[in-house]
Order: C-alpha cells, then sequence, then structure tokens
C-alpha cells in the first residue's frame, strides 16, 4: 500500500519535471524564434549612452554597452559577403532605402539624438565615433534591385529620407537632421554607396569645448551652411577641402541640444579614405 | 527492500537536480573567468594588430621594405590570415586581412553530408578576435603565438613586390 502510493507520487513528479522541461523548451524557442535579443541590445546600448550622459563623474568611468550589428541587405535570401548577418530582404529600391533609413535612425535613437553628452570635454574637440551595424549587400541586390548597376547615387537616399515618414509626420530625415532639405545639407556631390563595399552605420559625437576652438580649426574643412542655426539643426557638412574647394562629401553635422557637435547616422564605407578622413579617435562600440 | 527501492527513485531525483544545478554553478563560473581573460587577451592582440598596422602604412610609403616585431601577445592565439575569395570575418569587411584570434577545436565538419559547426572558426574571430584589412596581403600558413618559455613568437613583415608578406621568423 505504502509502496503503490509512493510509486504514483514518483510517476507524477517525473511527468511534471517533463512537462516543465518541454515547456521550457518550448518557450524558450519562441524566444529565440522572436529574437527579443536584438531589442534588448539595442536598450542596453542606449541605457549605457543615457547613464553615461547623466553621470557626474568623468566619462569614461562608464563604458558603453553597444555592439556592433552586422547586417545584409539581399533581394534572394542569402549572403555570401558576410559570416552569420542578419539578412533583411529587399526586392525594392524604395525597400532597400527603407531598411537604411531604419538602420540610421535606429542607431541615432541608440546614441540619444543629439541630446545627451556621452563622450564629456576635452581641450580640443575630439570626434568619438560609434559604430552601430555594418552593411553589406548582397550580390542579388545588385543583379535584381539595381539590374546589373552596382551603385546607387547617396543623394537619391537622402531624397528619400526626406519624403518618407519615420514617426508621426516626421521625416527620416528631419528626424536625423531637422531638415527636409537636402540641398541644405550639402549642395554638391554626396557620391555613391558601391554596393560590393561594406558600409557602417556611424554615429560621430565632438567632445564639449568652446565655439572660440571650433572657430579656429581648419584640417578639414567644415562647409557652414546655416553656422547660426539652433541646436538640432544642420550646421554645415564635413567635406574634405583642398585649397578652399571642397572635392567629396564626409557626412552631415549639427549642434545638438547637449551642446556637442554630431554627426547624425550617416553612412560611411568601411577602411575607406572617407572613414580615414573623419579622423575618429575612437570607436566606442564593441565587435 | 521495497523501501530501499523506493527511496532510492526519490534520490535519484534530487542527485539529478544537484548535478544539474552544480555543472550550472561551474559552468557560470567558468563563463566569469573567461569572459575576463578574453578581454585581457584581445586588448593584447589589439596591441599587436596597432604595431602591424602601423609597420604595413610604413611599408607601403616606402619608408621601409621589412620591419621584425617580437613579444607577440596573447600566447596560445593564432594568427590567420584570409585571402581572395575565400569566406573571411565580418570584421574584415570582404577586404584581405589577418586576424588574431584563437583557434576553435573542430570547424565546417561534414557528417555523412550534413555540415555540423560552420564557420565556427570565423564566428570565433569576429566575436572574440581582431582583424586588420591589408588588401595587398598574401596568403599565408596559420601559426600559433608560442609563450615566453617556449622561445616566443616574431614576426617579420616585408614587402615583396606589391604584395605585403608575413611570416614567422
Amino acid at each position: 500500500m505504502e509502496f503503490s502510493k509512493k510509486g504514483e507520487l514518483t510517476t507524477q513528479q517525473i511527468v511534471i519535471l517533463i512537462i516543465l522541461i518541454v515547456s521550457f523548451a518550448v518557450i524558450v524557442f519562441f524566444l529565440i524564434r522572436i529574437n527579443l535579443g536584438k531589442q534588448t541590445e539595442q536598450e542596453i546600448c542606449h541605457n549605457s549612452v543615457v547613464t553615461r550622459g547623466k553621470s557626474i563623474l568623468p566619462a569614461d568611468t562608464f563604458p558603453l554597452q553597444c555592439k556592433r550589428r552586422y547586417v545584409c541587405m539581399s533581394s534572394d535570401g542569402s549572403c555570401e559577403a558576410m559570416t552569420n548577418p542578419d539578412i533583411i530582404r529587399v526586392n525594392t529600391k524604395d525597400e532597400l532605402y527603407g531598411a537604411l533609413s531604419e538602420q540610421l535612425a535606429e542607431c541615432w535613437w541608440m546614441f540619444g539624438e543629439g541630446k545627451v553628452n556621452y563622450v564629456g570635454s576635452d581641450t580640443l574637440p575630439t570626434l568619438y565615433c560609434s559604430i552601430c551595424s555594418q552593411i553589406a549587400f548582397d550580390d542579388s541586390v545588385g543583379n535584381r534591385v539595381f539590374e546589373g548597376t552596382q551603385e546607387f547615387d547617396k543623394r537619391e537616399f537622402y531624397n528619400y529620407m526626406a519624403t518618407h515618414t519615420y514617426s508621426g509626420d516626421q521625416t527620416y530625415l528631419y528626424y536625423l537632421l531637422g531638415t527636409n532639405d537636402v540641398n541644405r545639407i550639402y549642395s554638391g556631390d554626396f557620391g555613391n554607396v558601391t554596393l560590393q563595399n561594406q558600409y557602417y552605420s556611424l554615429v560621430g559625437a565632438w567632445s564639449k569645448t568652446s565655439a572660440w576652438t571650433w572657430a579656429g580649426l581648419g584640417a578639414i574643412g567644415f562647409v557652414a551652411i546655416a553656422a547660426t542655426g539652433g541646436a538640432g539643426l544642420v550646421v554645415g557638412a564635413l567635406a574634405f577641402t583642398v585649397g578652399g574647394v571642397s572635392t567629396y562629401f564626409l557626412a552631415p553635422v549639427i549642434l545638438g541640444s547637449s551642446g556637442n557637435r554630431f554627426i547624425p547616422s550617416t553612412l560611411v564605407e568601411v577602411n575607406s579614405r572617407q572613414f580615414n578622413d573623419l579622423g575618429c579617435e575612437t570607436i566606442t562600440t564593441s565587435s | 527492500m521495497r523501501k530501499k527501492g523506493m527511496l532510492l527513485a526519490s534520490e535519484v531525483l534530487k542527485v539529478v537536480l544537484a548535478v544539474i544545478s552544480i555543472s550550472f554553478l561551474i559552468y557560470l563560473l567558468f563563463a566569469l573567468y573567461y569572459a575576463n581573460a578574453n578581454e585581457q587577451a584581445k586588448a593584447q592582440a589589439t596591441e599587436v594588430v596597432n604595431r602591424m598596422k602601423d609597420i604595413v602604412t610604413r611599408l607601403n610609403s616606402g619608408v621601409i621594405t621589412s620591419e621584425r616585431i617580437t613579444d607577440i601577445n596573447p600566447e596560445g592565439w593564432n594568427i590567420f590570415s584570409y585571402t581572395g575569395s575565400e569566406r573571411k570575418p565580418n570584421l574584415c569587411a570582404g577586404e584581405n586581412c589577418l586576424c588574431i584570434c584563437d583557434e576553435v577545436f573542430y570547424d565546417n565538419i561534414n557528417v555523412f553530408g550534413i555540415q555540423l559547426a560552420k564557420d565556427r572558426q570565423l564566428n570565433e574571430c569576429d566575436k572574440k578576435g581582431v582583424c586588420l584589412a591589408i588588401p595587398a596581403l598574401s596568403k599565408f600558413q596559420d601559426f600559433e603565438i608560442k609563450s615566453a618559455s617556449d622561445g616566443g613568437t616574431n614576426i617579420l613583415i616585408s614587402k615583396n613586390g606589391g604584395a605585403i608578406v608575413i611570416s614567422e621568423a
């Protein structure tokens, strides 16, 4: 009698354990499938940026908890250019520009939208760069979306951002740069995005320093368009200049409400002259 | 006799749960230790890569034709080259590159036509290692960084024609 009773209890325990383990496995499977980790990493990064900005301690006290994402734009779902990337399927130019705009907007949000001074102060303004994602384009994008053309004009991409909504009635370009006028960013040639190359979605922030120090700078030319513009507005574009003539566009620059100058998220070719000319002092994101 | 058998069933359950819990705690302990150890190793690898980058810049500008680097760290890690059309770590951004990272025990195993452990070495280099893009890099056989007690590892970086040649010296 006693044996039977105890035996039943043990079987019951085993059945409950099996049910618990199977349920746990099912829940873990679905959690992995919906990829909450991606969202969490962005939140962790954003929180570390805000914590660093709000702290009264030196900025270096709190390391940024931001990791680089590897993203591949693909039309057929494959991606030979990267190992285990996050694949985003795009079948039209608009879908591609939309996906790239999302990457830039996400990056700008993670780094505080120009409202947070997460890089501290220096005697001379120092540019701290953060790489949110490294973006590659699968062959299928060039072949199917661009019908063999292996590049697109960055101005066309900026025009897309100026005319497509990010949230509410705000366009992507307005969210990033406080304007819908592409010519206000830069009137010259923006250059092309070559699909065989990889690009960073990059945010830059200069450490705080006095306006007089800024006025004395000139190694890389500031093509100032609206130098008196208020916080959140485009104050110019970084362009590489030779003899006072700008030769190519590097990135837009805004004055953030934190008082720092920022390069809002922009596409910069990996290991390119453009990237080197930016002169990033430190890359504040880990691989 | 039966009573002892009954006790065995519940005891086995307890032992199993205890073993699972202890294994999990040991795993946590090791994960914590290796996370810290890997950060140190990565910092050492970054320093070596920065020295290499500086030498490659001077080779390309013609200031020097070859240079040897000594005191390479971290010991136990390997130096790999990825060139041409072979699959490369994401850190290389599609260009020829060298990477300093730990060697994985098994990689891309084919079992009855099913590929297991795909790209483990590439992932290891991406997540825990450091890479330097050198467009003109010549392919070399990967080698392990030896400890100082085993004689250490020195590297010779030279330019041969247009190519950057890296070898164990």
